[in-house]
């Protein structure tokens, strides 16, 4: 093998191996993250601490989504997914009105092409603390939506799915806002 | 004895021969270096269309771009504002990058293609691998850990290990595909820090646009402002150009130094490569996250501490590099033995950082701004002139010999035009003007940080 040839195949070699890890890097983490089960089952009426001092007790049957879940000590996201309808819970510092909370996720949601919220209504924690609740319906897709402020923290709460299943789980969903406490649990 | 009298005073002590005719013509009949200079031309041509490399980073370009692309057009749709002006914020952002870039890869400037090129592995290729992949690794460590561990240490072990292997291929592949630009540790340094400011200005666009989202959906400037003081600035000083330019660094070691050994040459090559990941999973580690008492003091303090390692090794890693790389060029310029070109004490301030700007100044104090600038086009035809006698071209020494006659001519006859006045009490007023100034933006910049830390609730 002359040395061009030679400084065409150490080239050749080279750049694969570039490559592969980029495409291990971009393709090949990915796979594996969905190889691997992200559900975990959650202790039925038992509260989960989704981050800021806030707990919830998730929806009868639900399951805890890992790889929407990150608690922290003045924030966090958590992701239940029950009959195939996804619930995520959204917790972060906040020193507004609960009408701006509300305007801001009405807001975000409707940023989603597609989307459009419904008039919403008023609601309560077991705790006290006073929220509001509606609607979004996309086609296909239904959603329902709840926000509470308290203590200089809000709560965002979602759940979205297919709408017959969205439907069935209504009850169980009421059930589970008004389990939301803040502060570390009552 | 000036860095320029020592140099050329017999072999110095590791490296193959380097036995060029420019260098036998200098008096300099065996100089080991460690590694050859560049070609005349080297790179350039039609050749690197015949390297797969090429191919393959074209491609890679052109997949990072296409994805880069989506993200930016999906924000610009949702928030035209806050997109706007955050890519405005942060390309002005990385200009005083790329100017002290210049100054660090003064005497032997890489290629402007090839700079680019690094700028958009990092913005393009690295930063849309690493959102899936950084993405994915956070998730896999959420499910084999669990979520609280994820969401204190994911950053840290995602975000370092996945982005510094992303940006270190950057330095590989420029390498693959322009083996002769890539000559010295300095070079691998420039081209990873160029790497790293891409990556650093495409994230923090991406940061600044996610937090317009979060702040409610509407296309607000508020958060974009001030993801560009925290991100900008609080840790931009210590981020991802610096960690890529220790590894860049640590590349380039291992391909130039055919001196040392194999072994030596992959441990050095492994150890920046060492230093940047931990430096990097230090900073967006959880440690100290609180600070020292939660105030703005102590937050800055813990900041500080975490960033500023980084900052002292990558500052003494180019500082012996160039020292190393400059005494080669200032061989090259006292061989000449010709004051005309350079004198001992211009050979002496060209190499060094700190005396060109010195040198600038004093030219300034005596000649005014137009001194200033004589003598800075003269440094800069004297480097050239150094360069093209490291690739022995000898037309090319000749016109930039020329260079720099025409220069010299230039600053004398400032310096005649001048001769007898003293030093200019405005220039000397514009100039103390001028360090008070700095001080106080530096004061300032400090002071609206750590308020800024206060605003976002993080020293109460």
């Amino acid at each position: 093998m002359g040395p061009a040839r030679a400084r065409l195949v150490r080239n050749s070699l080279g750049s694969l191996a570039v490559l592969g890890v980029v495409a291990l890097i971009a393709f090949g983490l990915p796979l594996l993250d969905h190889s691997l089960p992200a559900g975990r089952p959650v202790a039925a009426d038992v509260p989960y601490r989704v981050g800021g001092m806030v707990t919830v007790v998730p929806p009868a049957g639900a399951a805890l989504d890992v790889t929407g879940t990150r608690p922290d000590d003045d924030r966090g996201t958590a992701l239940f997914v029950v009959d195939g309808v996804r619930v995520v819970l959204v917790v972060g510092p906040y020193h507004g009105t609960l009408d701006d909370a509300v305007a801001r996720l009405r807001s975000k949601i409707t940023k989603t092409s597609g989307f459009q919220v419904t008039p919403d209504r008023a609601t309560r924690t077991d705790q006290g603390v006073a929220g509001r609740r509606g609607t979004y319906v996309s086609p296909g897709r239904i959603g329902e939506y709840a926000v509470f402020v308290a203590k200089d923290v809000s709560v965002e709460i979602t759940a979205s799915g297919p709408e017959h299943q969205l439907r069935g789980l209504l009850p169980r969903l009421a059930h589970s806002l008004r389990t939301v406490t803040f502060g570390g649990g009552p | 004895m000036t860095r320029a009298d020592r140099v050329p005073t017999g072999p110095a002590p590791q490296g193959p021969a380097l036995q060029g005719p420019a260098l036998r013509r200098l008096g300099y009949p065996s100089m080991r270096l460690g590694y050859p200079p560049k070609q005349a031309g080297a790179g350039a041509g039609r050749s690197y269309l015949k390297r797969p490399a090429f191919w393959m980073l074209l491609v890679l370009l052109a997949v990072g771009g296409w994805r880069v692309g989506e993200i930016l057009r999906r924000s610009i749709e949702s928030y035209p504002v806050g997109t706007a002006v955050s890519v405005v914020l942060f390309a002005l952002y990385a200009i005083p990058f790329v100017l002290l870039l210049r100054m660090i890869d003064y005497l032997e400037r890489e290629p402007l293609p090839l700079q680019a090129t690094a700028f958009a592995w990092g913005g393009l290729v690295a930063t849309s691998a690493a959102i899936s992949g950084s993405t994915a690794l956070q998730n896999i460590l959420a499910k084999l850990a669990s979520p609280g561990f994820a969401t204190r240490w994911g950053p840290a072990v995602a975000g370092a290990g996945v982005e510094e292997i992303l940006k270190v291929l950057g330095v590989v592949a420029i390498a693959l595909v322009a083996r002769a630009q890539v000559n010295g540790v300095v070079d691998g340094f420039v081209y990873g820090a160029l790497i790293g400011l891409g990556f650093q200005v495409v994230e923090n666009v991406v940061f600044a646009v996610n937090a317009v989202a979060l702040d409610g959906g509407t296309d607000q400037v508020g958060p974009v402002v001030v993801t560009f003081l925290l991100r900008g600035f609080l840790g931009g000083l210590w981020s991802h150009t610096l960690f890529s330019a220790l590894a860049g660094a640590g590349v380039a070691y291992a391909l130039v130094r055919r001196d040392k050994s194999p072994g030596i040459r992959f441990a050095v090559a492994a150890a920046l490569f060492g230093a940047a990941w931990g430096f990097h999973f230090l900073w967006n580690s959880p440690l100290l996250e609180g600070g020292f008492g939660h105030s703005t003091a102590g937050l800055m303090a813990a900041l500080l501490i975490k960033g500023i390692p980084a900052l002292i090794v990558g500052v003494t890693l180019i500082v012996a590099a160039e020292r190393r790389e400059s005494s080669y060029y200032a061989a090259m310029l006292a061989g000449l033995a010709d004051p005309r070109v350079a004198t001992p004490e211009e050979i002496t301030a060209l190499v060094s950082l700190r005396q060109r700007i010195r040198a600038r100044r004093r030219a300034r104090l005596r000649l005014g701004r137009g001194g200033a600038r004589a003598v800075r086009r003269l440094q800069r035809a004297q480097a050239r002139l150094a360069v093209a006698l490291s690739r022995d071209p000898g037309a090319e020494v000749s016109r930039r010999q020329r260079e720099v006659l025409v220069r010299r001519h230039q600053l004398l006859a400032l310096g005649i035009a001048a001769a007898g006045t003293p030093v200019r009490r405005s220039a000397a007023l514009a100039a103390a003007a001028v360090v008070v100034a700095e001080t106080l933006v530096v004061a300032l910049l400090v002071l609206g940080i750590g308020l800024a830390i206060r605003a976002l609730g993080g020293g109460t």
